[in-house]
Formats: C-alpha cells, structure tokens, sequence
C-alpha cells in the first residue's frame, strides 16, 4: 500500500509513530498530522512563534506525545489537547532528534550537536558531557532490558545506566569492535541482541549481556551504504539504507538477506521503520508513506536469478522443498537454503513441454514426484536419480488427463477426465522398473461422473471428489456416495473439495463459490467478498483454522473460527495472479505456498493478533458544523439538533475494506451499514441518543469493535417542567387575583347595599324617632287648637316627607333638587316647632341642582344638627347650605351650641354618608368641627 | 581566518593555510565548464577534531568565457548576497600526526553554499608531513541542495551535480 498525501508534498516528513488508540501520526517540517489510513483525521501546525519543523516524536505510556522540534525546543502534547511547549527553563540549543521514555517514566531526548537531555516531569534537565558523553551528536536512543539507555552517536555508543539520581556511563566504540564510529540507528530484538546500524559498514549487533559485538556473516562486506533505520519484526531485521533501498534480514533458521521491493513506491532512501498493531511495516521516506505488509506473504519473482512464469502446478515435499511446473519443465528449490545457496534445479521428465502441459504435481511419501499431464497420463520422477517413468492408459490408468494427484503412505489417488485411478502402493514401489496396479471408479462405481476435478484425502481415511456436474462424492469403506441427494446440490459443478482439522470439508463451486459441508448439512458459505458470487481457482485449509482461497486478483484467508476474511490483492502488490488450478500446497511449518503468473508466495500462518477486528473510533462530531468537545459536551438545547459523525475503523492492511454498521439510537429502529465514515442526522427531535458504530470486515460483525457516544436534545423551554409549572402557577395566581377582586368587588357592593339599608333603616328610624313623632305631634296639637287649617297643612307637609323618604329610599341616586325639596319640606316642619329660633340659609344656584346625591343626605345633617344642638330664642340655630363649586363640594354648616345632655346617638348617621361616599366618589367627605361652628362638606358628584 | 574558530581555546597546535586549492568542475552534456581557486582558506585543530574551511567564491576563475563568469557570479551564486562557501564541523576520526601515511578520515559538518546550509559527511585524505598537514578530498554538490537554480535554457549547459576536488597544504601555527 502506498499513502501519499498532499500534505506531504510540501513538507518533509521526519517522523511517525501508531498512538495506543491505533492512529498514525506523521511529523514534518509543517507540523503533526493524525491519519486513519485513509484521510487525515486532525492537524497540528507548528506556528511561527515555535519556528521549525518537527524532527522527532514518542507517545509515552501516559499517553502525552512529545515532540521534538528542529530548533531544539521540546512539545508536550496532551491527550485531548494542543501541542504546547514543554515547560522548562531551558532548551537544547540544536535539533532534537529522538526521544525514549526510560523506566520511571522518565523521557530522555537526543540531540544533534547539544548532548542528552531528560525529564522527570518538571523542566529539562542536561547531561554533562565534558567527564562523560563521548560525542553530543546523538541519532538515537534506544533501551535494553535492565533499563540502560543506549545512545547512537558520531563517537560510538554511550551506555547509560540510571542508577537512582547518579548516572553511571559506558562506551562501546571502535576500539571494542565497532565497525564505524557513526551509529545512527539502534534497536533491540526480543533475543537479547542490540542492533546497530552504521554509517559505514552497514549493521552489527551487541549482546546486551556480554556486550561483544558481531557482524553476522550474511551482513560483512557491506555495499549498500548508510543506514538509516532498524526495525525488529516477527525473527526479521528490516534495514534502510540510503539510496540503496530496504533490506531484510532473517534472523531464523536461514539467516537471508533479501531485498524488499515495492513496485508502486519508491523505497531507495526510507527514513524511518516502525511496525503497527496489524504487524504492518511502515516505510516513512521524504514525501510518501509506504506499507508492507510485513512477513504475512513472501511474494518471490525471481530464484536463483531466473524469472518466475506461469505456474501451472505446484507442490511441496517433505523435506521441505518447493516444486512448480510450467511451460518450461518442472523446477524445485529449497526454500531454507541461504541465500548464496538458493537454487533453481531444472528435471526434465521426458516431454515438450510447450505443448504437454503439466496439470499436476505431488510429492508422495517416498520422495518421488509425480507430474499430471493433459493426454499424457502421469510421470513419476525420482529427484536422486533424475530418471522417469511415464504411465498412461495404456498401463491401466482411467484417462491420461491428470488433473489432481492426492495420496498418503498407502495409496496415491488420480483425478482423471475418465474418472479416478487409485495405486496402492506396495513392496514394489521403490522399483522403477515396477509395473503399478490401478484400481479405477468410474460411473459403474458410483463414483457418478467422469470427470474428476479434484480429490482429497481427510484424516479418516475419507476420500473425497470433486466432479463436474455431480456434486461431491465421498469414498469410505469401498463404497461411493455423494454427500447430497438433493437434487440441486449433485448436480453443480465443483472444482475443489478440502477437508480440515476441524471437521469442515469446503467446495469451491463454479460460478457459486464456496459451499461448506458439516454435520451431514450443505450451506453456503457467504465470504462477502466482491467476488464472492463466482468461484475460486483453488482453495487450501492450512494447519491454523485457515482457508486459503486464491482467486485471479488474490488471495483471501478465512479465518474458519471466527469467519473473518483477510484480502491480499493490490494492497500486498498482488494484482491479475491468475493462479492456476493445482498451484496450492502446503509445507511441513504450515506455510502454504502459491504458484501464479509471476510469482510464487508464500502465505505464513497469521498469529491470533491478525484477526483482530478494525479499532472503532469516532473521530468527531459536528453540531452544524463545528466540531465539539465530546468528552464534555453531551447537551444540547432543542434548536441544536443538526449531528454529523465521523468514524474510523483502523485496519491499515486493506482500509477500503472496512465495512461500518451504525446506528442512531434514539432515532433508527435498524442498524444501517455503509462503507460511508460519517453519518448526517439533522432535525433530531429533543431526547436522549447514543450513536454507535462498529467496523469489521464482514457483513457479520460479530464482536466488532464499537465507538458510542451518548447526548440528550433538551426540550425547548416553553416544553419544558419548570417553563409549564411556571406557566400553570402564574395562571393559577392570575385567576385566584381575579376571584379575590371579584370576590371583594361584591363584598364592596354588598357594603354599599348594606350602607344603604343601614341609611334607610336610620332614616326610617329618625322619621319614627319617638322624639320626632312627639314633638310633631305636640306641634300638630297645639296647630289644632289654635289654627286648625294650619293644622291640616301641617298634616299634610308631614305626609309629603314620609312620602319622599318612602319614595327615595330605594334609589341609589336622586337629584340635588330633589335632595333639597327633602330637605325644604323636612324643614317646613321643624320651622313650625321653632319658629323664628331656626335660621336657614340656602345658597345653592340653579346649575347645580341636576347633580347626583344619595337620597336624604342633606335632611340627615340637618336633622343631626338640630337633634345636637339647642335650639333656643336666646340661641338661635342657624343651618346653611352653600355650595363651593371650584372646590365641587356642598355644604351644611350650623353653628355649635351643643346640648347639655347627650341625646342617644347611634353615631351611624354621618358614618354611613362617609361610606357611602367613599364607594361613590374617590372625593373625601369634609368634616370640620371648630369651637363653634360644625361643617360637612359633601363633594358634588356630576353623573 | 580566526573569527571562524572564534571562541574556541587556542592553546593547542593549529593547521591553517590561507591558499588551498579548490576546483570545480560542471560535466553537461553540451558543455564541461571548470573552474579553479588558489585561495581556499582552512584551519583544523588535530586535538579538538574540529575544521573550517572558508572560500571567496569570486576568487574562482576560469569559465569558458569573461560572459560566463560573470553569469556564474551574479546568477547563480549571487556573490552580492552571499560572497563565500564555508564548510565547518568535525573530524570523526582520530588523527594522529606520529603517522606520516596517508589517512581516511570522515569531516562532517556544515556545507553552506548560495547561503543555503547542508550536513554532510565528506571523506578527505589527509597526510601529516613535518609540521604539514596535506588534505585531499573530491566530492559532489547538488544544486539543488543549495537552491541554486539553472534557467531552463543553459540547464544543458550546466550539470545538476558539481565535482569539487579540494588539495591544501595546512601548516602548523606555533603555539601562543
């Protein structure tokens, strides 16, 4: 695979590293780039106050990345934050140009020219060199097991030892059989070994117990220049060299060194290595980012110098090697040999090639090969001698069309066009000149058809053919069966049947793909892959739990326990392979091996950390369109409703592979899956939601890794608890207001008619006053006995009162004039008690007297003042009415000659005019009392 | 020549000549041009493993043609702004003047050309001969390295890759 990113044009990269959350980050003269394998994730750029670009990078086990700049200045980056500058006094005054966290968390920093720096936390601290560091150009750092710190320098090695605070020093340098005094490059491998690559003199390594340093045989005589990097993977030291590409040592049973080339990037000057989660190789060069795929497939095209073409059949034997058929002859070589061994040995087995092609090639228990021709039966080749044999029809085989050889230590199995030939084999074998027995099945049989494309052999002696248009027929006990007597099933078209350790048998079914049988039950196997609807050009159960399944543009691997597939096809470089039918097989290590047009791979079983599923992360979500804190921010108000999310499923080996299912709870009802890494909702109703993703690679997934973030849409206000609370309160105060004045309004009203009884009744009572009634009396006898017609006036005018209050009473309001016609007529009678002794003064003009007065208001302070007050000729009672109209009040004035005795007074009567004119007018009743005059004044009410 | 080791301790024996000699040589495939100076200006302290060498870049003569030179002053290596080539750093080895072979030894340090610096590692013979020291070395520089850009129409004429040979005769200064 190949990254190339625009942002790497520009801006040479210098750095990388895999964060623990599984993210690539990428460090260069710009800044830092935080990438998924597919797009660029986040960005962090160095800004004009920091001044230079970023030389080197860690993430420590505290997760805070460090970042070394080129001008010596040190970043912290925390998780979840910015990169800032580290806090500290002082600063290397030259690059940065590693860091490594020590024991104790302790970081340690290189530096180009400016010694070593560390830190414990608080500031950076500097190692002296002048008693100690051989040289203060340091290119790397790298630790061993007992926690010293190995430093690559222009001078050697320096060793560090931290000791509690003291720093214990040891050098390892030319003198002690270093090959080059400029280390750049260090790294430690799991066998107790310390890399070392040199400027010159390519690598070496040091026993870390002993320190004795060694220059493995395969690596002497160095010619492929500085190197730039180590990386120590699965029994592998990967080198980069300068200008002379990327080399692979093998530090197992082979020790080769190999070149590792890639046709799609270019790998002359790779800077740095360093290995993922996946065991992929990274391959940082200036501007471009390359991936292997590590030692999962070992893809050769050329052996011993000779081009691998056309593979038409291979096969493995039991000591190891290698054997392929093409247009060309047969060929075998050792894979374990070294390098400077490895050959391509030619067996010619007596047939022109060009025209007799090979379909079938196996190894059989004794060593002998046997070689599958179309038309011309099989040849059996001893490797020792080089000689052959040929069998055909004529010799008692079905056909002389091979298509597959099977066999263990007792028989040997041939897949024919005319049926299967079986050979025992027997004491005679080893004989060249021995003529062989077939026993040969055909329809007669029941080994219902005749063309046979592929035979397996299971660990329970089941035989097991596949055929064209028959379906699968197994073999147990000298009887043929077909596994299916279903009627679609025996009747497909299968090219190849294997059996595995786990009680599986797979067909590989034309235009269908793969069927699995187990437990007497067929079922179609869905692989979902893009191909996954035709047929595969072979397939092989290895010893892993693991089927390998070839195809033109690939390999796939299933993973038989956990169902996940893994695809190598133009992610490992592997593009149109058109492997041919028998070009599988299987070493003694479990390796599978695969001819193709061009190549030969080896496929090594993968340990359990490849079968991992994708890591899920959501890389950030969006309300409208700005990213927000998700480790804060989880509410939002009921117009925030706009989400998009962005995920990764990180799975570097093929990214466009990963399959995404994710789900708005809350909002979908089904998960949806899409190969889409992000997802718009908008309009969301107010509620709580968690949105979940999980990656895989298959449609099934399983136990997928799963991202979820979880946020809540509030109601709006006016929806919510407290808003309707507040709501139904204020109502509730609104209406009870309104009933507590309405309630006080009738109780007013009520006031006023009770008032209004109370006048009446006082009127009433004053009219029937005994006081009055005796002294009207006394009055109207005297008038009787002395002027009779008077009498009857008087009588009369007595009537006409107790007419008017009769008639008055009732009213609310009556006329002024009226009031004062009450009032005349009230006086008329009390005139003739008193006579002369009673003055009345009325001064009330015309104008006025259409204005509004509760009836008998005037009349009742008349008759309070003359009920107070004495009434004598020596003290006359004078009573005026006058009226003020620019203060609008009427008044009733006497003066003040109160009488000795206190006439029972109910002290209602003024009262009960001040109540009621307090409901009436908002204008105030004027009572004024001096030493001799006494005054009310009633306001004038207009309407 | 002192303010190039300036600050440095002078109590040691130093190496310094004032008129090595420096040639360089363009090979294009329509033209070779090169280019000689006899005033290459060095300094190297055996003891510290330290060197500067300093080179008046109008002090190389030469060319094809007076119109050429010129060219080569103000359009490439724009002697107004940037007058000298400087080459500064360290010596990886040892040296030892008690051998009076010929000696491989590795200078590393800055190259800065056309104002534009590069790290290098420079291999250089070097000869201890009395109170001489004799240093030889031919190297490459890129143009591109130190952003010197060729029109398009002479890039015939100059080649990408310039081969410098540098010959001085250093000789000990006597201690202060």
């Amino acid at each position: 695979m190949f990254l190339k990113n625009t942002i790497f044009d520009n801006a040479q990269i210098n750095c990388a590293l895999q964060d623990n959350q599984g993210y690539l980050w990428f460090g260069t003269d710009a800044g830092i780039y935080k990438h998924d394998g597919l797009e660029l994730i986040e960005s962090f750029l160095i800004n004009e106050s920091l001044g230079s670009g970023v030389s080197c990078m860690i993430q420590d086990s505290r997760e805070n990345i460090w970042i070394g700049l080129k001008n010596g200045l040190v970043l912290q980056k925390k998780v979840g934050a910015s990169p800032l500058k580290f806090e500290s006094d002082s600063f290397p005054q030259k690059e940065v140009t590693c860091i490594l966290e020590g024991m104790n968390n302790r970081i340690w920093f290189g530096t180009y020219g400016d010694g070593l720096f560390y830190t414990d936390g608080a500031g950076l601290m500097r190692i002296n060199d002048k008693q100690e560091l051989t040289d203060n150009y340091i290119y790397d750092l790298e630790s061993d097991d007992a926690g010293n710190i190995w430093l690559g320098t222009d001078n050697g090695i320096n060793i560090i030892q931290p000791e509690n605070d003291r720093i214990e020093l040891n050098q390892l340098s030319v003198k002690d059989g270093l090959p080059d005094f400029i280390v750049q490059c260090l790294e430690k491998d799991n066998k107790g070994n310390m890399w070392i690559g040199l400027y010159e003199n390519g690598v070496c390594k040091v026993d870390l117990k002993s320190r004795k340093i060694e220059v493995p045989q395969p690596l002497r005589n160095w010619r492929y220049g500085p190197v730039n990097d180590l990386l120590a993977i699965d029994n592998r030291i990967c080198i980069a060299t300068d200008g002379k590409g990327i080399l692979s040592y093998d530090l197992n049973f082979n020790q080769n060194l190999k070149f590792i080339k890639s046709d799609n990037a270019d790998l002359s000057r790779v800077k740095k290595l360093f290995s993922d989660k996946e065991s992929n190789v990274w391959l940082v060069s200036q501007h471009e980012v390359s991936l292997s795929l590590g030692t999962k497939l070992e893809i050769t095209s050329e052996i011993d110098g000779k081009e691998i073409r056309k593979v038409h059949a291979l096969t493995t034997a039991k000591d190891g090697k290698v054997w392929f058929g093409n247009d060309e002859g047969v060929f075998c070589f050792d894979p374990k040999a070294k390098i400077e061994h490895q050959q391509l040995k030619y067996y010619s087995i007596g047939l022109d090639l060009k025209h007799q092609k090979i379909m079938s090639l196996f190894a059989d228990h004794s060593g002998m090969i046997w070689a599958g021709t179309f038309g011309q039966g099989v040849i059996r080749l001893d490797p020792k001698t080089g000689n052959h044999i040929q069998f055909d029809e004529k010799d008692g085989l079905a056909n002389s069309n091979i298509l597959a050889i099977e066999g263990d230590e007792k028989a040997i199995w041939f897949a024919t066009l005319g049926g299967a030939s079986r050979f025992t084999i027997n004491s005679g074998f080893g004989n060249l000149a021995f003529k062989p027995h077939f026993d040969n099945y055909g329809k007669s049989e029941g080994l219902s058809n005749n063309f046979i494309y592929d035979i397996n052999l299971d660990e329970n002696n089941t035989v097991w053919f596949a055929t064209d248009g028959s379906g699968v027929i197994y073999f147990k006990n000298g009887i043929f069966k077909p596994i299916s007597n279903d009627g679609d099933f025996s009747k497909k078209v299968v090219y190849s049947v294997e059996s595995d350790n786990d009680g599986n048998v797979w067909m590989n079914v034309a235009n269908e793909g793969l069927y699995l049988y187990r437990d007497e039950k067929i079922t179609k196997y869905k692989t979902d892959s893009d191909h996954a609807s035709t047929s595969f050009n072979g397939i092989l159960a290895n010893n892993n739990h693991e089927l390998v399944m070839v195809y033109d543009q690939g390999i796939d691997v299933l993973n038989v326990h956990s169902g996940n597939i893994l695809h190598f096809e133009k992610n490992a470089g592997l593009e149109s392979i058109k492997p041919d039918l028998n070009t599988l097989a299987k070493d003694a290590d479990g390796k599978v091996w695969i001819g193709t047009n061009s190549f030969i791979i080896a496929y090594n079983a993968t340990d359990s950390t490849i079968w991992k599923n994708p890591q899920t992360h959501i890389n950030s979500v969006k309300l409208y369109l700005e990213n927000i804190d998700t480790t804060v921010k989880h509410k939002f108000s009921y117009d925030e409703n706009h989400f998009s999310f962005h995920y990764s499923g990180l799975w570097y080996q093929y990214p466009e592979k990963v399959l995404f299912r994710v789900k708005l709870e809350g909002h979908d009802i089904d998960w949806i899956e899409t190969r889409n890494n992000n997802i718009i909702y908008s309009n969301l109703s107010p509620g709580t939601y968690t949105f979940r993703v999980t990656s895989g690679l298959q449609r099934d997934f399983g136990d997928g890794d799963e991202a979820s973030f979880r946020f809540k849409i509030k109601k709006p206000f006016w929806a919510s608890l407290w808003f309707i609370l507040s709501v139904i309160s204020l109502l509730a105060i609104i209406i009870i207001s309104y009933i507590k004045i309405r309630e006080r309004n009738i109780q007013q009203k009520q006031a006023v008619i009770r008032d209004r009884i109370m006048f009446q009744y006082e009127n009433l009572k004053s009219q029937i006053n005994p006081h009055f009634l005796f002294n009207s009396f006394s009055t109207l006898i005297a008038l009787i006995e002395t002027e009779p017609e008077k009498a009857v006036d008087y009588v009369s005018e007595l009537s006409v009162l107790f007419r008017n209050v009769l008639e008055f009473k009732d009213k609310e309001m009556i006329t002024l004039q009226e009031e004062l016609k009450i009032a005349e007529n009230y006086l008329q009678l009390q005139k003739k008690r008193f006579a002369e002794n009673l003055l009345i003064v009325w001064q009330i003009p015309e104008e006025l007297k259409i204005s509004k007065i509760p009836p008998l208001t005037i009349q009742l302070l008349i008759e309070n003042a003359l009920k107070h007050n004495t009434v004598s000729r020596d003290k006359p009672l004078t009573i005026s009415i006058v009226s003020d109209i620019e203060k609008g009040y009427i008044f009733v004035k006497n003066n003040l000659q109160l009488k000795k005795e206190v006439l029972s007074s109910t002290g209602i009567g003024i009262e009960t005019i001040v109540n009621r004119y307090r409901i009436l007018t908002q204008k105030e009743i004027i009572i004024d009392k001096s030493t001799d005059s006494f005054t009310v004044g009633i306001p004038i009410i207009n309407n | 020549m002192p303010c190039l080791l300036a600050g440095q301790e002078t109590d040691t024996d130093l190496y310094s000549t004032e008129n090595g000699y420096v040639k360089f040589v363009s090979d294009a495939p329509l033209e070779l041009i090169s280019a000689e100076s006899q005033f290459l200006r060095g300094l190297v302290d055996p003891d510290k493993k330290t060197f500067a060498f300093k080179l008046d870049v109008k002090s190389l003569k030469g060319f094809n043609s007076p119109l050429q030179q010129e060219h080569f002053y103000e359009n490439y290596m724009e002697t107004d702004k940037f007058p000298s080539a400087t080459f500064s750093g360290k010596i990886i080895e040892a040296l030892d003047p008690g051998i009076s072979d010929w000696q491989t030894i590795r200078a590393k340090g800055t190259i800065d050309i056309h104002g534009v610096t590069q790290e290098r590692i420079i291999k250089c013979q070097i000869r201890f001969k009395g109170n001489e020291m004799e240093v030889k070395s031919d190297f490459t520089v890129l143009l591109a390295d130190h952003n010197i850009t060729i029109p398009k129409l002479v890039f015939q004429k100059i080649a990408e890759e310039i081969k410098v040979e540098i010959n001085a005769t250093l000789v000990q200064q006597e201690g202060t």
